[in-house]
């Protein structure tokens, strides 16, 4: 059988993945993917779309509006169509249907894919709240328990859908990984979805103990405003590089010396095989057999592999391995 | 940006027509008023420069029709200085608009400017703009609901003992 590849008249990287609509129009207009009269027929659409947008905005009481809600409005009206754009896949298919497709009917199919997206959000939320750590940080409660609520109560995905309902940029919890890159639904599920299997991770360990790592960390722990997964999984490699059970966290001042003397001489990339093998076994010790969370522990070797340097260079590792306080 | 914006905006956007405007003719004739090609083009004009300088878009002619057919009936409107005060009108409307953070409608606006344009200010425009700056801060600051504006408005502005002392 052929393995010919059909190559796309428009490669997905050439995009812009937060203006996609906006950076899709822009390029086919440049290799004359559109004719003028279909260029036409979009703006038009646009203006139209608009037009109801800013009667709805104001309840039909105002006919005018000011030029900083308009561009919002706009900014909404492109956001959901780039969502179902992107739900598209292939660059050829959303060529096709912003050819064939009417602006409203590509406004409305937007809607629909979020309407779906919230759905399975809002099913994801529950899960946290039930798989959530019971220890005590404001700003993981808050984000919990009251920021991720209000935005599924207040999302306005038909007049502000690439704004972060209920935050003022972004959650005050920060999570392990994350670019800050997206907006609305388009950057919550997947933030949700990180926690949700940090909270998972975490949860394989014992609250006591976990505690005793966060209060290592700080005994102000309560109010920081700092990842906790990253914290647990950088004790747990640290335990597996001592060769006991990474479920201990706790690390003494002995075995910090030990590890020091161990991998001190260790290159940059001696130290990655060294955290990736470190990886492999805490995987199989906890017993994660999840492929996201898989990645996701190994997506965070790069930074801390940074860190576990810096600390070995300044020798600096009871910061980075922490130590449980003694009674 | 948003002056890039506004250009983009107001392509996208129907822009007001000015047989939309003429077509306000058989109504106005009732008041003895007309205007002509002429005077529709200057309105439009003096609209989206008003819409530009205040930072809006605008949808359609709508207010320029609902302005000229509020005050058609003007005790202080004749046909010599009919297009003059719509085009002070008209900006008059967009400025408030903002001053008064979008927190009330075109049509209570109207209503406002009319009621202080005919019962206050006796058809000065100088002094309308005063009142209704007055009013556009109070609702900034929340002074008071601003439905009470219509009740203060058909107010008589002095008491009886008042007009006496300015004698």
């Amino acid at each position: 059988m052929s393995s010919i590849k059909r190559v796309s008249k428009i490669q997905i990287e050439e995009l812009d993945s937060v203006h996609f609509f906006e950076s899709l129009l822009q390029v086919m207009g440049e290799r004359q993917l559109l004719s003028e009269k279909e260029m036409e027929v979009i703006q038009r659409g646009i203006g139209e779309v608009l037009q109801t947008m800013i009667f709805k905005f104001h309840s039909g009481e105002s006919s005018s509006i000011r030029i900083e809600e308009a561009s919002e409005l706009a900014d909404a009206l492109f956001y959901n169509i780039s969502q179902y754009l992107k739900s598209l896949i292939e660059t050829d298919d959303m060529i096709e249907a912003i050819k064939t497709e009417s602006v409203s009917k590509l406004y409305e199919m937007g809607i629909e894919r979020i309407k779906g997206k919230m759905q399975k959000g809002a099913k994801l939320l529950k899960a946290i709240q039930r798989n959530s750590l019971t220890l005590q940080n404001i700003a993981y409660h808050d984000v919990i328990d009251k920021a991720l609520p209000h935005f599924f109560l207040y999302y306005d995905y038909r007049l502000a859908s690439q704004e972060n309902e209920g935050m003022l940029t972004y959650p005050d919890y920060p999570i392990s990984i994350d670019t800050m890159k997206h907006s609305g639904i388009e950057y919550i599920l997947p933030y949700m979805t990180k926690l949700w299997y940090e909270n998972e991770f975490c949860n394989r360990f014992t609250p006591e103990s976990i505690y005793q790592l966060l209060y290592a960390y700080s005994y102000q722990f309560e109010d920081l405003i700092i990842n906790i997964f990253n914290l647990v999984l950088t004790n747990a490699i640290g335990c597996i590089l001592c060769k006991k059970p990474a479920v201990i966290l706790d690390i003494t001042k002995e075995e910090r010396a030990q590890i020091e003397c161990e991998f001190a001489s260790l290159d940059n990339t001696g130290l990655r095989i060294v955290l990736l093998e470190a990886m492999d076994r805490l995987i199989e010790e906890l017993q994660i057999t999840q492929p996201f969370l898989k990645s996701y522990i190994k997506a965070n070797e790069p930074t801390i592999r940074v860190l576990f340097n810096k600390a070995l260079e300044n020798q600096t590792l009871s910061d980075f391995f922490l130590s449980f306080a003694k009674e | 940006m948003n002056t890039d914006f506004f250009a983009i905006m107001n392509q996208l956007l129907p822009s007001a027509p000015i047989n939309e405007v003429m077509n306000m003719n058989p109504k106005l004739e009732r008041f003895g008023l007309t205007i002509t090609k002429a005077d529709a083009q200057a309105l439009v004009v003096t609209r989206n420069n008003a819409l530009s300088a205040n930072g809006r878009v605008e949808l359609g002619s709508s207010i320029i029709d609902k302005l000229m057919f509020a005050f058609c009936d003007s005790d202080f409107i004749n046909q010599d200085n009919f297009v003059d005060t719509m085009n002070e009108m008209i900006e008059l409307f967009y400025y408030f608009k903002n001053e008064m953070n979008d927190k009330i409608s075109d049509e209570e606006l109207i209503n406002l400017m009319k009621m202080y344009f005919e019962k206050i200010c006796y058809g000065s425009l100088e002094l309308l703009y005063k009142e209704m700056d007055q009013i556009a801060t109070d609702i900034r600051f929340q002074r008071y609901d601003f439905t009470d504006l219509y009740r203060e408005a058909q107010k008589e502005p002095l008491e009886e003992e008042e007009y006496n002392e300015l004698d």
